[in-house]
């Protein structure tokens, strides 16, 4: 699926979103980072068409999300807790998003035996606790789950890895970086080692802006690190003022 | 943290919500509502004192309505457990603060009293009180005011402990009820004699209060305290957020229900919002409203009603017999749950929002689940009243029709106004959900019934106009379905934005 941005501005009292020209070609993965309030989530929100742009447009496949539903049968999405249906028990919810994806219950069955290494030692596939019962780190992975169930040509995730256990880290990046060059992926992280390592290219949002977009490679971690390092070291004065 | 740091802050969380506009409207709304019944009391609190004087010669005022104390508030209690939704303010963000509970449940006291549902009836109370002091009984008369406002204090404080105590055993509660009922209809109990004995204890408790007489004073001020530390222990044990208590019903998934789902994307939708009611206790809290409305009207089978009977009263007693217990019977389940429609999903609204289930489908699988429960409401008492052969089947039948044509539809339709989220588990005792976008679209249905009774003389065409209005509405329906889905799309970014907000 192809993901397009049409001068997108979306605007919260002092601070402005604003993506004026952004394209994710089918099967990039397009990792977001920045600093908390810089517009990840908003911007996820935006694609997701949760919230309503003040100006612009974002594009599926030349849909423009806001107008069209079809996107939607194609993307799966998991921005956190309130995504899921915390009355169902986990298995309940699986069969439900499989229902809507108009999947049968075998195919769900089937594709569920696929996640059984992800959650093997808590088996939240068959617990009979709801989900508003479980540890975060298991209520991410129902969600998770959830979102991977159909899948989509799009995938939008907010901080997938937050609150998962080391192991379950590294299978969810295996599991994402299986699907790069089917998938589109939009993956906001703060966990610049995982999304350096899930994507094919790194988006960095400040104030509202992309700063910078540019493909990933064996230095882009160190970029990363020294980038954000940067902005907590006190500025060098300059020799005139030094002077003074 | 002072209180009073606590306070401020609550009235910041008040003002700082996106759609302030509308919280100030519907409380302009309830405060009109309110001033409307409270200047009527208080016309009748100025006027108390000659009608006791006009009727029992002698009599003290006073003392009069100190024996209406505690029937008073048997029964306000009982009206602000069906219709009150909650009280206080959300101090769940506090709880791993370095604030002491104690602080805390002060606050929260003490929030639940500025409410308008104790505003009200206390106008009555010191315009009964000025006028008592301004005939020379000053000492009676600020005792009256203290015994008025204790018992408004005990009613306001055990209100949520008995919705509570219901809502974890709504079936039980329904039942015993209804007994009571029951038991009072078919004069198993002497009603009357019942009634002159709970006058007589509360002009022996508050009685004596305003007298001064120590004993029923300290009673009076002992069962006061005894309710007030009831709640404060109830408090602060429901602010222990524990996570892992487990529902008795947890995980056990009906199959009936996954049969339904599987019919289409609109029952899946309703099957849905059916888990949603049995598996939360707030929610649980429908079952047995509308199992206590249906059971009264199978009551009514017992009662015998002749069509004549109907035909020659006036009026307002034709409301009172038939449109009350017709309109909330088979309508209760959409009143109550539907008014909080979308608002129960708040907490995972975005799960349902971002999912590929159409706008069109979601307002379908809502209508259907609203008109599954009417329906549900018609046919409890259905066998009844037909072997019964009783009059008042025309009655069930028309407002049946009315609720599930007319009002099914106008809840939906309300409820995208909702703009804030409650929360439905367990843990959660205070919320309160008015819209005043929602109240605008619902009210004026409940007010068609009426204009039919008054309008016309004949039981044909009054009851014959309702049933015609709500069958029309219900062949109707695919348009009313279209027209929600609008609805839905035009208000559905705001409901997003609300139901953040909440915070819920």
């Amino acid at each position: 699926m192809n993901l397009t941005t049409d001068t997108l501005t979306k605007r919260y009292d002092e601070f402005e979103l604003s993506i004026p020209d952004l394209t994710v070609e089918r099967g990039t993965a397009l990792g977001l980072v920045g600093n908390n309030g810089a517009g990840k989530t908003t911007f996820l929100r935006l694609v997701l068409d949760l919230i309503r742009a003040d100006a612009g447009q974002v594009r599926l496949d030349g849909d423009t999300v806001a107008d069209a539903f079809d996107w939607k049968e194609r993307t799966g999405s998991y921005l956190g807790p309130s995504f899921l249906i915390d009355f169902l028990t986990p298995d309940e919810y699986w069969h439900f998003v499989g229902q809507t994806y108009d999947l049968s219950e075998a195919t769900v069955d089937e594709r569920l035996a696929q996640f059984a290494d992800f959650y093997v030692d808590e088996p939240i596939g068959e617990t009979t606790k709801y989900i508003r019962d479980l540890s975060t780190g298991n209520k991410n992975k129902a969600g998770l789950v959830a979102a991977l169930l159909p899948q989509p040509d799009l995938l939008v995730f907010d901080e997938p890895f937050a609150s998962l256990d080391p192991r379950s880290q590294i299978q969810l990046k295996e599991l994402l970086q299986a699907r790069r060059g089917d998938t589109t992926m939009l993956v906001s992280s703060h966990d610049l080692g995982h999304v350096t390592d899930v994507s094919d290219r790194i988006a960095i949002l400040e104030g509202g802006e992309i700063v910078r977009d540019e493909p990933t490679d064996p230095d882009t971690l160190e970029d990363l690190t020294t980038y954000f390092a940067e902005a907590i070291r006190p500025k060098e004065t300059e020799p005139a003022d030094a002077e003074a | 943290m002072p209180l009073w740091f606590l306070l401020r802050h609550r009235l910041h969380a008040f003002v700082r919500v996106p759609f302030l506009g509308r919280r100030g409207l519907s409380l302009i709304l309830g405060g009109f509502l309110a001033l409307y019944l409270g200047g009527g009391l208080v016309l009748l609190g100025v006027a108390f004192d000659d009608l006791v004087r006009e009727a029992a010669p002698g009599a003290d005022p006073l003392l009069v309505a100190s024996r209406g104390l505690l029937p008073f508030a048997l029964a306000y209690a009982a009206v602000r457990v069906f219709v009150e939704s909650g009280i206080g303010a959300e101090l769940r963000p506090y709880l791993p603060l370095p604030v002491r509970r104690s602080g805390l449940v002060a606050v929260l006291a003490a929030l639940s009293l500025f409410s308008l549902w104790n505003a009200v009836p206390l106008a009555f109370v010191a315009t009964v009180c000025v006028e008592a002091a301004l005939d020379g009984a000053l000492g009676p008369a600020l005792r009256f005011g203290l015994a008025g406002a204790g018992v408004l204090v005990a009613v306001t404080y055990a209100t949520p402990m008995l919705r509570r105590g219901v809502s974890a055993r709504p079936v039980l509660a329904a039942v015993g009820l209804f007994l009571l009922v029951a038991s009072a209809g078919l004069e198993w109990v002497n009603v009357a004699g019942g009634v002159a004995s709970l006058l007589d204890v509360s002009g022996w408790l508050f009685g004596g209060a305003v007298q001064g007489r120590l004993l029923p004073a300290s009673a009076a001020g002992v069962g006061l305290v005894g309710i007030v530390g009831g709640y404060v222990r109830w408090l602060r044990r429901a602010m222990v957020v524990d996570q892992n208590r487990r529902s008795r019903t947890a995980g056990r998934t009906s199959d009936g229900l996954d049969w339904i789902a599987r019919r289409g994307p609109a029952w899946r939708e309703a099957v849905l919002e059916a888990r949603l009611l049995l598996r939360n206790a707030q929610t649980r809290w429908t079952f047995f409203m509308a199992l206590f409305f249906v059971l009264v009207l199978s009551g009514f089978a017992v009662f015998p009603i002749e069509v004549a009977d109907l035909r020659a009263a006036p009026p307002l007693e034709l409301i009172n017999i038939t449109l009350f217990p017709g309109l909330f019977a088979t309508g209760v389940f959409a009143i109550y749950h539907g008014q909080n429609l979308f608002s129960y999903e708040g907490t995972g609204v975005e799960a349902c929002m971002a999912r590929p289930v159409s706008a069109r489908h979601r307002m379908a699988g809502k209508l259907l689940f609203l008109e599954g429960g009417t329906l549900f409401c018609f046919l409890i008492p259905l066998p009844t009243l037909l072997l019964s052969q009783n009059p008042f089947l025309i009655v069930h039948t028309t407002f049946f029709l009315y609720n599930a044509g007319v009002v099914v539809p106008a809840m939906v339709a309300g409820a995208t106004f909702n703009r804030k989220a409650l929360a439905v588990d367990e843990q959660t005792f205070m919320q309160t959900n008015f819209s005043g976008g929602r109240v605008a679209v619902t009210f004026p249905l409940f007010v068609v019934p009426f204009l039919f009774l008054f309008s016309f003389d004949r039981l044909v065409l009054q009851f014959g106009g309702v049933a015609a209005l709500g069958l029309l509405s219900l062949l109707a329906l695919p348009v009313w379905l279209r027209g929600l889905t609008r609805l839905y799309n035009y208000n559905r970014y705001a409901m997003l934005r609300g139901f953040r907000a909440s915070g819920n």
